[in-house]
């Protein structure tokens, strides 16, 4: 086994070693890369009417969701369009955030204290007690908070990027997606676990979590009128037998999440998957580091990605050279 | 009476032989390891790494103690380096700074190890290890924020890139190259141009004219090109952006000018054929667009190819 893990280590390696021209440092290091640099600059200085129209779409995931975070710091620190967004559950919260103006910087600074912050106490300690015991679903009371200060009283017109989130009627199914009014309402339905929490009621209507119905929302950023999808994507790994109500619960919302997640994706143009598989939804410890997953991974696809807009937008873009 | 003397001297010296004589012994030790380092590092000096690899064994098998290893670990890693062995190199010094944690070398060499094959995030904790417990100079401060530049974290790269570029007194041309595109990134586009003004000719007007660009001010990238060109008019990089901007700042008989001259100099250059074709196409020189995109075609091997290929279906 121990030789086993040697050789794979020294394969993987060989490989990285192999790959190290690929991780250049100087960005512009030979033609392709200048052609690009011009390129690239030049289609993203146009305004988003005359280019292809960027949705960022942010899956679900509870704790791995941080990860969208690193994926949104890359994709701005590289100048990549972000004209609209779309988000479900976590990526709800993260999306409706940087839609709302807060810097990267920020939502960084909630990942470091998610652990320390009072919004975890919602899946733990007595309010958790409270639901086995009384068989009474929580009203958790720390994640509303958190949302109302940080998004209460902002209406979905007074955003500076476009956004959209997605939750599920309890009693019919439907997906609903939120476009306008009242964006803590949206978010927070959105954010809404069910069979933990209680649904919100809404327009003769109970809400939950849309990442029943919709984990990675495509649609939903094409409803806001994007023409090319960018996806985050916080795959789970549901290779562990889960050993109590919570967990399994989670795994069946999980496994869920990712089938309807595989049908999303090939509606989408790019994809990112950050590595985020060994965290769990309420692993809120592991926010910072899902976050630098989401980084690392966004990094290592941002050529790929700026590449595949290019080649997708010039035919449109080409009239206005 | 002088036999019994004699004897009893050599009983009276007995004890100071016996202690004098280990310490003999292992000067004659020293020595003999002395000779053995001596020889290894010849046989590297002559590149005649087989040798070291053998020498390197033959002594470790006299068993020396650490303090006279650790000159050995070091040749037989670079030999394994130099052999293209990368994942026993790498071997030698993970076992050498397991066993040396206060010699700055080997985890220098474990960092670069790593560095090279791209295992940023390793790398990063090595050299940052070192710059807390060593006074480094300015090269391991710039691999930690090439590490970090690789990563994504920007910020951090760029309070290295900063503190590297004080120590060398911004005269590494590398290290402003990518203090500038790290600054870019950061969307700090007047430090940048600052920084890029600090860097000597021709990379000065490359560097200026990519902040530009990245700026969206493409007139001002050509202006920057075009100054550099004149006093550099054999310099691809420059030629290439002023091929591209001419053809982006809608200047399309200029920029089929310089991707013909270009491709004199390069017949083989993908970009210069990409912008003959466009340019080409925006002339209404279609016929000879046409011809070039068929070469591109024939000759052509990455994304440039791709991306006329779209172009060109849209436009017949």
């Amino acid at each position: 086994m121990k030789n086993l893990f040697v050789s794979l280590h020294v394969v993987f390696l060989l490989c990285g070693i192999s790959l190290s021209h690929c991780a250049s440092i100087n960005e512009t290091s030979n033609e392709e890369d200048i052609f690009e640099e011009v390129l690239w600059a030049k289609i993203v200085s146009m305004p988003a009417d005359k280019r292809l129209s960027v949705g960022i779409v942010l899956s679900g995931g509870g704790a791995r969701g941080f990860a969208h975070t690193g994926v949104l710091d890359i994709l701005e620190k590289n100048h990549f369009p972000i004209d609209m967004i779309s988000g479900t559950s976590m990526g709800a919260v993260i999306g409706g955030l940087y839609a709302s103006g807060m810097g990267v910087e920020r939502i960084w600074k909630f990942a470091s204290e998610a652990d320390t912050k009072n919004v975890s106490k919602d899946f733990k300690g007595f309010s958790f007690l409270e639901l086995l015991i009384k068989n009474k679903l929580i009203s958790p009371k720390y994640i509303t908070a958190f949302v109302n200060d940080n998004l209460g009283g902002k209406k979905f017109s007074e955003l500076k990027i476009p956004f959209a989130c997605v939750s599920m009627d309890f009693c019919t199914g439907e997906k609903i997606i939120f476009t306008r009014g009242a964006l803590s309402l949206a978010v927070r339905a959105s954010v809404n676990l069910p069979g933990m929490f209680e649904p919100i009621k809404y327009r003769h209507r109970y809400l939950v979590d849309g990442g029943v119905v919709d984990f990675l929302p495509v649609d939903a950023a094409r409803h806001l009128g994007a023409k090319w999808i960018l996806s985050s994507w916080v795959e789970s790994d549901n290779n562990v037998l889960p050993r109590n109500v919570f967990s399994s619960l989670l795994q069946v919302i999980d496994i869920r999440g990712k089938i309807l997640a595989q049908k999303s994706a090939a509606r989408s143009d790019f994809i990112i998957k950050p590595d985020v598989k060994d965290i769990k939804v309420a692993d809120f410890n592991k926010c910072y580091e899902a976050g630098n997953k989401g980084l690392i991974e966004a990094k290592k696809n941002i050529k790929k990605a700026k590449r595949k807009y290019i080649a997708d937008s010039l035919p449109f873009v080409w009239r206005f050279f | 009476m002088k036999k019994r003397h004699g004897i009893f001297l050599a009983f009276l010296l007995l004890p100071s032989f016996s202690a004098a004589f280990p310490l003999f012994y292992s000067s004659r030790k020293q020595a003999l390891y002395k000779s053995k380092i001596a020889e290894i590092e010849k046989n590297f000096a002559s590149s005649e790494c087989e040798k070291v690899k053998s020498n390197v064994n033959n002594y470790f098998n006299l068993k020396p103690p650490s303090e006279f290893r650790k000159k050995a670990y070091l040749y037989l890693g670079r030999c394994y380096e130099k052999m293209g062995y990368s994942d026993k190199a790498l071997s030698v010094y993970k076992i050498a700074a397991a066993l040396y944690p206060h010699e700055k070398e080997f985890h220098k060499k474990l960092a670069d190890m790593y560095f090279d094959a791209g295992f940023f995030k390793k790398s990063s904790e090595i050299y940052l290890r070192l710059i807390q417990e060593y006074t480094c100079g300015w090269e391991i401060t710039m691999k930690l924020a090439l590490c970090y530049l690789n990563l994504g974290f920007y910020k951090k790269a760029e309070k290295r890139l900063s503190q590297a570029a004080e120590l060398n007194g911004y005269k590494d041309r590398d290290l402003l190259k990518n203090y500038v595109q790290c600054l870019i990134n950061l969307g700090k586009y007047g430090k940048a141009l600052n920084i890029a003004n600090k860097m000597g000719p021709p990379d000065k007007y490359v560097s200026l004219a990519r902040v530009y660009i990245h700026k969206g001010d493409f007139r001002s990238a050509l202006e920057e090109v075009e100054k550099g060109e004149k006093q550099f008019p054999h310099k691809k990089d420059l030629l290439l952006y002023e091929m591209l901007l001419n053809f982006f700042n809608e200047k399309y008989y200029k920029a089929y000018a310089k991707a013909g001259n270009f491709l004199e100099k390069y017949p083989f250059s993908e970009a210069a054929m990409t912008i003959k074709i466009w340019s080409g196409y925006k002339i209404g020189r279609k016929r000879e667009a046409q011809q070039t995109f068929l070469l591109l075609q024939k000759k052509g091997k990455g994304w440039l190819k791709r991306l006329s290929e779209r172009l060109n279906l849209q436009e017949r």
